[in-house]
């Protein structure tokens, strides 16, 4: 007893020093860009608080400093959730979204009092806009009728999904630029060869910030400390596989992500599953056996096993431990085929679970989302010989690091022995280009290996 | 192509003994008059031409040979030149667009060609010119749907599948064995009997040695002549120099690639494809740049700028070529409907205010289960001029289907756009010609390079908070006071 209250005296001493080193952080960026008007490249592991820091530089730049700002995204999503965000604050602020003509905002943004009407071409921009957002393709095109300098500052937010051809244009608009990212997530789709461009001086197909350190290395780049959305078991799993250059700790407390049952187990794999999950265990692999699967990212026996774990969770009357009831728009499910999402959709449409609710989807789309639970499936089940799409890291990255409580991955056995068995072509990639299917080997196997050390692989 | 159709296509063609088509449109468009063929025998290992073979593909070729490829004479190469050269000219003079057909081997002997010769003061000006129009039809060959270059086993392989493996699809001899098989031999015994003889522009092995004893024989024959001049130079058995067996023997392995080349050629010519109608546009894009780039000896792009506008381009070239398949092309179509970028829909309502004109939303049911559409997707009708963006993706509650709502941006008149209860198929490779905007931003790109400017960095502060940040933390803190959570 006393012991556990020792531990939770050092929980809380602990999370107030994470709480601490946030905010330094914050204080970091803040000082760079706004006192020193320096540019700043900020490292963000999943779930830090990405958008939070832009909106709080923004903030602090246009209504404090009464500057004007620049915000960018890679997609129109993102931009409506940082209009969202950044309009939060109300009025005097004034916020103009760059948008394509054919396009409309979302109703409740056009009726917030902060927003101006959307305008498709630079010169159309209201004067009294005090922060201009928009896509990055979008300001590209407009970039010809900008000036130089017009802004204070240009953000971009998950500046590791644009790449440095599409971004490197923009940056003449911003005195100084704040690029905000996740380095182990998603890069930036060229849809080309980059082979040939990989020993050229200038990567032009890399995500910007990767070659802005290269072109720029005087540019400070600040790591922030801790993710809010992932727990502590969670990351100790995650960040030694995808992000060794970018140490980080988790700062949601334990007790804020527990995951409990009402209903008791059956014992069955599945609930073996999710009893371990309401153990603590924050990624569960389960397991069906092994067997070669060719139809092109489909097995149906699989897809039957997501919708039937979405639907255990929901059926054993799920909780977020002390906050709320586990509902369907709660799950979100994960396959890096189009093909294989659209058979788990059948597969939970069959039991009766709105394919409404429960967002089922690729990790693309994944990114920038979050889950309670997340629901998986391995890129490499009831696969014999792997291919660099089911290789990527990134990819995987997004899928294990969408959740606040739990992430169940499903798949086939011989995960480890297809790892195994994989014959890696060592010659075979361009002078000066790193070897990416090395890297996501070797990601896949430390953390394949760190889930069967730690007792999280279960069988059918 | 999916693994899956992959798969069932080679099935299919291993147990009917032939290739099987996997397009019902040619993608390249048909040959201009005149179009040249080049074939080489490069020395193994090297990658120097000992041996080409040049002229109209239709007809007899011009044969040159080096029996000693390593030397620094390039006089082998001058035929080369000179057709090249000529025919280059004359095709842009015409207004028609060149065409080259040849294989990857020998392709990649001409791009090294034009590395090593180029920018090379030690060679002549015919060379030097040589080696910028082989650059520029390497150069060419990267373009998504360009006409000019037809590498003859590339060709093949996006138009069929063959009972063999892809691996075994590189090789051309054997490729051939499946769309032109010998009359009583199957079409695997014919691929595996020429699978026996190389078709990458090498010679066969035991020729190879039997040319490398007689090059060394031929030097030594050379030095003699040299420093001894009246010592009787040995010849071959038959009476020959070694030199001339050698240019024999290079000859013949010449003229079968060449051999393979024609047949390449006929083969294709042979599946009778319609050309498709897009290919005319692909011609004139062909010819614009080949046009534009002959009179130039530019260097492949390296600057930022010019990189960057190179892969847009890339990219934007790679989407309409697709947008013309997925258009003129059924097989194509198909394949990309299994993919979910294709869909078969009925209009089940049509919303317009004012008739024939903005707004209009079509509504679109769709049964079919993988769907690559998603909110703010543009997606175009096909067969029709009519295209808009995805406002709403739904289920209907039934399985396997779909409600999308189409806010249409084109075609909205009554004429254009299809009528209530029609089935359309939709496909999401709407094309936005931006490389005009492109262009401006690159060439501004250019004139003044990004850059950030390098300041001096105040040390952070040894606490957690930067002292002169604080009251922007505080400043913050009062906003988020304010604002609801």
């Amino acid at each position: 007893m006393a012991d556990s209250g020792i531990q939770g005296i050092q929980a809380i001493q602990d999370t107030q020093d994470i709480q601490v080193r946030l905010r330094g952080a914050l204080a970091r960026i803040l000082d760079l860009t706004v006192n020193q008007r320096m540019s700043v490249i900020v490292d963000s592991p999943p779930g830090a608080g990405k958008t939070e820091l832009i909106v709080s530089v923004v903030w602090v730049l246009a209504l404090r400093k009464k500057l004007r700002v620049a915000v960018v995204a890679p997609r129109v999503s993102q931009v409506y959730d940082l209009c969202r965000r950044l309009g939060s604050v109300g009025p005097p602020l004034s916020i103009q979204v760059l948008l394509a003509s054919d396009r409309a905002l979302p109703t409740d943004l056009s009726s917030n009092p902060v927003m101006l009407e959307p305008v498709s071409r630079a010169r159309d921009i209201d004067p009294r806009a005090r922060v201009v957002v928009g896509t990055v393709s979008k300001f590209f095109s407009a970039l010809p009728d900008f000036s130089a300098g017009e802004f204070e500052l240009l953000c971009c937010e998950e500046a590791y999904m644009s790449a440095y051809k599409d971004l490197a244009p923009l940056l003449k608009l911003g005195r100084t630029v704040m690029l905000v990212g996740d380095p182990g997530q998603l890069a930036p789709l060229v849809r080309v060869d980059t082979g040939p461009f990989e020993s050229m001086e200038t990567k032009v197909h890399w995500a910007a910030p990767r070659q802005l350190r290269l072109s720029f290395p005087w540019v400070p780049v600040v790591s922030l400390p801790a993710s809010r959305r992932l727990c502590r078991d969670t990351v100790s799993i995650v960040q030694p596989a995808f992000y060794t250059s970018l140490p980080f700790v988790s700062a949601a407390p334990d007790a804020t992500r527990r995951i409990s049952f009402s209903a008791p187990s059956s014992g069955d794999a599945i609930d073996r599953a999710l009893d371990l999950s309401a153990e603590g265990a924050s990624i569960v692999a389960l397991l069906l056996p092994g067997r070669e699967v060719s139809s092109g990212g489909v097995d149906l026996e699989v897809a039957t096993l997501m919708a039937e774990v979405a639907t255990r969770v929901l059926a054993r009357g799920a909780e977020w431990t002390g906050r709320r009831r586990i509902e369907p728009s709660h799950i979100g499910v994960m396959d890096a085929h189009v093909a294989g999402g659209a058979s788990v959709r059948r597969a939970l449409r069959a039991l009766d679970i709105s394919t409404e609710e429960v967002l089922v989807d690729t990790p693309e789309r994944f990114q920038g989302l979050e889950r309670l639970l997340t629901v998986v499936k391995h890129p490499m089940s009831g696969k014999r010989a792997l291919s660099a799409f089911d290789l990527a890291a990134d990819r995987w990255c997004v899928m294990l690091t969408r959740h606040l409580l739990c992430c169940l991955i499903i798949g086939r056995e011989g995960i480890r022995e297809t790892l195994e068995a994989h014959s890696h072509d060592c010659g075979e990639r361009p002078l000066g280009a790193e070897d990416a299917l090395w890297q996501g080997w070797f990601t896949h196997s430390t953390l394949w290996a760190e889930l069967e050390r730690l007792g999280r692989v279960v069988r059918m | 192509m999916s693994a899956m159709i992959d798969a069932v296509g080679r099935l299919l063609a291993w147990q009917q003994g032939s290739a099987v088509p996997i397009r019902a449109t040619s993608a390249l468009s048909e040959d201009p008059e005149g179009a040249l063929g080049i074939a080489v025998v490069r020395l193994a290992g090297e990658e120097r031409i000992q041996a080409i073979a040049v002229g109209p593909i239709t007809g007899e070729p011009t044969i040159s040979v080096s029996w000693n490829a390593l030397d620094r004479n390039t006089r082998h190469l001058d035929a080369l030149a000179r057709t090249l050269d000529r025919y280059l000219r004359y095709s842009i003079a015409s207004g028609q667009v060149p065409r080259l057909w040849t294989g990857a081997a020998a392709l990649k002997c001409l791009e090294l060609l034009a590395y090593r010769y180029r920018r090379n003061p030690n060679t002549n000006g015919r060379i030097r010119r040589l080696a910028a129009l082989c650059g520029l039809l390497a150069h060419e060959a990267c373009y998504p749907g360009q006409q000019v270059v037809v590498v003859a086993e590339d060709l093949l392989r996006a138009h069929v599948v063959t009972g063999q493996s892809a691996d075994e699809d590189q090789h051309l001899g054997t490729l051939l064995a499946w769309l032109s098989p010998s009359p009583g031999t199957s079409a695997l015994e014919e691929a595996n009997r020429r699978a026996l003889q190389p078709a990458s522009g090498l010679l066969e092995r035991l020729v190879d040695n039997r040319i490398e004893r007689l090059r060394v024989s031929a030097k030594r024959q050379l030095r003699g002549g040299a420093t001894k001049s009246r010592r009787r130079i040995r010849v071959q058995p038959a009476g020959k120099p070694s030199r001339e067996v050698i240019e024999d023997l290079l000859r013949e392995g010449v003229r079968r690639e060449w051999d393979l080349l024609v047949e390449a050629r006929r083969a294709f010519r042979g599946l009778r494809l319609p050309v498709s109608p897009g290919t005319k546009f692909l011609d004139r894009l062909s010819f614009d740049r080949m046009s534009y780039e002959l009179g130039e000896d530019r260097s492949l792009p390296s600057r930022p700028h010019a990189l960057s506008r190179y892969i847009s381009e890339l990219e934007h070239l790679l989407a309409l070529v697709e947008g013309f398949d997925v258009r003129y092309d059924r097989c194509v179509r198909e394949r990309k409907r299994a993919e979910g970028r294709v869909f078969m829909a009925e209009v089940v309502g049509v919303v317009q205010p004012r008739p024939n004109r903005k707004p209009c939303m079509l509504l679109l049911r769709t049964e079919q289960e993988i769907l690559r559409v998603r909110e703010g997707t543009r997606l175009q009708v096909l067969d029709a001029r009519v295209d808009g963006r995805v406002t709403v993706v739904r289920s209907t509650g039934q399985p396997g289907e779909a409600l999308v709502e189409l806010e249409l941006k084109r075609g909205v008149r009554e004429r254009d756009r299809p009528p209530l209860g029609a089935r359309v198929d939709l496909a999401d490779t709407v094309l936005l010609d931006t490389m005009v905007r492109q262009r401006q931003v690159y060439r501004e790109m250019r004139i003044a390079p990004p850059t950030l400017l390098e300041r001096k960095l105040t040390p952070p502060p040894s606490g957690a908070d930067a002292p002169v940040a604080a009251d922007l933390l505080d400043f913050l803190d009062d906003l988020r006071g304010m604002t609801p959570q």
